[in-house]
């Protein structure tokens, strides 16, 4: 039937939004939802050119009208699919991930992406627009060294992070320890 | 405020943004005071420092407010609001100053505790303005994404737009269109190749939506009311209303009230 | 997408204790310190026991250096506090007057200085969640008074709205479309006021005997909070002059 097609890319989209990476994209339907769209035309032409064609004439009015209709919508399926992909994209950009299941053509427009915001993080240097978009809490934090690491070079010197010793650091500079679990909180 | 901003808002000074912020289009005038003069009256002089080249204290403030002021309302506004270029450019050239200062009292290395206090302040104020700098420009950037038809073919909205926003539609827009032709769109037939499709029984160009419900708080007291149907509200100093954005709008615009 | 979507139309809490970090609050120094030229403000010169006034983001960096103790707001009295929580129990149609940002100032103040607290504040805590559960049931039922056209939601904090926001928004856009989809839309009158007294004419003001010991002035403590309070137009609207009249209103609370 006319628009299943194109109604499979659509379950397709919702069924991504509960997904963490993007599927695989959809080459096939998108494919056959071309096809579709290119026989309603051809129809659409054939039926406007035969001779007995009348334009008053009510039933093939409302014949073309619903094929019209149809590869409109059919677009418009094409359009929302590839719209939440391209959404996906450019949220992965923004936190610097990967998308691993693009196309071709995707992986093109992912990475052209990218290149734009290098550029339009450029005018803003100091700000580092690609950074945490959660507001800054506690700047600097008191650490206690649970494992020995060594001497850690930071911004403010050389710490020399033996066990059981504390700092007053700046959170940036640990967060990797932290989550490594040498340092906790305190 | 908007008035009082129109002619640096409405200017393009993206040359100025990617150099090093040298040429502050908003310089205060030094007090005019001679040194010996101001090492007698150190206490008074402490919030009016002659050549700062921070800014005095007021207008430090003022800046800060308005840009807590303009996140707020950019985050809460369905529409895109006219671009605070120039309010960034003037805080962005503190930011650097204050790395710089960061960067002294670094090398500096004394264990002198009062160092330490002050870089801990001194950072974390950046850290904030940095956030909400942040926050700022990116919802901006997701409100253009989100309506980039739209914004292509109104140009008056591009208006509210800074140089850079507007490289970023365009290159954006460009980038989509590209992915679109070459997944699908080239093998259509030529009568539905544009984007701006509004034929058919649903416009696939995709607005801000003037209707969606906001929160605000009036600041002002106008004596104003406003009435739809059996419903009515009193624009009364202190009430908080959740309203249509298409029907406050102007008093967002007057600032008679805020988004919260 | 640049931001994630639930940062489009509401904040997080902890944006909302980010806001809550500019408000100001008084600290007592512990020693002297110098003056900070800072990029949006300035630390002022610090004397032990002369009250500064300064950001709170500020006063939570100073006090996690021992450089300061906090004057909590007077309203975090224990004795203040308890009769905001008297006053919402007794009102079950009004909100008292508290800071915009209340809930995160308290939080931010039981947690980074308890020390500075006037009462134990474990009490303090429990009469700050007991406010907060009161307020909380009086919002909810002011939300079955959600259509399309507006809401009032007068005297509740910043923390509070957020939490309805999603809510709100969802319930009011449902209304909207139904309404699109069905009659036409309702004209939109923009009235003014002559008369200077209108505004403050039709609400009774709680009157309370000791408001000098009341944390916030009584003036503020009417109960201004209607949701469903509506007026009834229908007559009004004939009269679209006569915006002042002092009859009080139909369905409000009674006092």
């Amino acid at each position: 039937m006319l628009g299943d097609t194109a109604l499979k890319l659509v379950h397709d989209s919702r069924r991504t939004a509960a997904l963490d990476l993007l599927p695989a994209y959809q080459e096939e339907l998108v494919r056959g939802v071309c096809r579709e769209i290119r026989q309603l035309d051809a129809s659409i032409n054939k039926t406007q050119d035969e001779p007995g064609y009348d334009p008053q004439d009510r039933v093939a009015h409302c014949n073309l009208l619903v094929q019209h209709l149809a590869m409109r919508r059919d677009k418009r399926c094409l359009l929302a699919y590839q719209f939440t992909r391209a959404r996906r994209m450019n949220e992965a950009a923004w936190k610097q991930t990967e998308e691993p299941n693009l196309n071709g053509n995707e992986q093109e427009y992912m990475k052209a992406y990218e290149d734009l915001i290098v550029d339009i993080k450029g005018p803003y240097t100091d700000i580092d627009l690609t950074g945490s978009l959660e507001p800054p809490n506690d700047v600097f934090i008191d650490v206690r060294v649970l494992q020995s690491v060594g001497e850690v070079q930071t911004e403010y010197g050389v710490f020399n992070l033996e066990k059981d010793s504390q700092f007053f650091v700046r959170r940036s500079d640990v967060q990797t320890l932290l989550l490594q679990g040498y340092l906790k909180e305190i | 405020m908007e008035e009082d901003n129109l002619d640096l808002e409405g200017m393009d000074i993206h040359s100025g943004l990617d150099s090093s912020f040298h040429s502050p289009p908003h310089t205060s005038d030094p007090a005019g005071l001679s040194m010996d003069e101001t090492d007698d009256i150190d206490d008074l002089i402490n919030n009016v420092r002659p050549h700062d080249p921070l800014g005095t204290l007021e207008e430090k403030e003022a800046d800060i407010k308005e840009l807590t002021h303009s996140w707020v309302t950019e985050r809460m506004s369905p529409t895109l609001l006219p671009t605070k270029e120039a309010l960034l450019f003037r805080i962005l050239k503190r930011v650097q100053l204050q790395i710089e200062v960061i960067e002294e009292k670094s090398i500096d290395m004394s264990p002198d505790t009062d160092v330490k206090l002050e870089l801990l302040i001194v950072e974390t104020e950046l850290e904030r303005i940095k956030y909400l700098i942040r926050s700022y420009l990116r919802v901006r950037l997701l409100k253009i994404d989100n309506s980039m038809e739209y914004y292509q073919s109104s140009p008056l909205d591009r208006m509210n737009m800074s140089q850079t926003e507007r490289m970023y539609l365009n290159r954006h827009y460009a980038l989509l269109k590209n992915l679109y032709a070459h997944q699908f769109m080239n093998t259509f037939p030529d009568s539905l190749k544009q984007m701006n499709d509004s034929s058919g029984s649903a416009s696939m160009v995709q607005e801000p939506n003037m209707d969606h419900p906001v929160f605000v708080r009036v600041v002002k007291d106008t004596g104003r009311k406003i009435i739809i149907g059996n419903d009515s509200v009193k624009l009364r100093k202190g009430s908080i209303v959740v309203i249509k954005y298409s029907i406050i709008v102007k008093y967002v615009e007057s600032g008679d009230v805020v988004f919260i | 997408m640049s931001v994630p979507a639930e940062q489009l139309e509401t904040f997080l809490p902890s944006e909302l204790h980010f806001m809550a970090e500019n408000e100001t609050i008084e600290i007592l120094p512990r020693r002297v310190g110098n003056p900070i030229k800072l990029a949006g403000t300035d630390l002022p010169l610090m004397h032990p026991l002369r009250k500064n006034r300064v950001p709170i983001w500020m006063a939570i960096a100073l006090k996690k250096q021992q450089r300061c103790q906090f004057v909590p707001p007077d309203w975090m009295e224990e004795s203040n506090l308890r009769r905001i929580l008297a006053f919402e129990h007794a009102n079950p149609t009004a909100f008292s007057n508290v800071d915009f940002h209340w809930l995160e100032i308290a939080q931010i103040v039981l947690t980074t200085a308890p020390d500075d607290l006037t009462s134990p504040p474990q009490v303090i805590r429990n009469l700050v969640r007991d406010i907060r559960e009161v307020r909380e049931q009086k919002s909810r039922q002011g939300m079955k008074e959600v259509n399309e056209n507006m809401l009032q939601m007068d005297r509740l904090g910043a923390l509070e709205i957020n939490e309805m926001r999603p809510f709100v928004v969802e319930g009011m856009e449902e209304m909207i479309k139904i309404r699109k989809a069905g009659k036409k839309e309702e004209p939109i009158i923009y009235s003014e006021s002559d008369n200077p007294e209108d505004d403050e004419d039709d609400e009774p003001t709680y009157g309370h005997d000791d408001e000098s010991s009341l944390a916030v002035p009584s003036s503020q403590l009417d109960s201004s909070l209607r949701y469903g309070d509506r007026v009834d137009t229908s007559e009004r609207r004939r009269e679209l002059s006569q915006w002042d009249d002092n009859v009080p209103q139909q369905g409000g609370p009674e006092w």
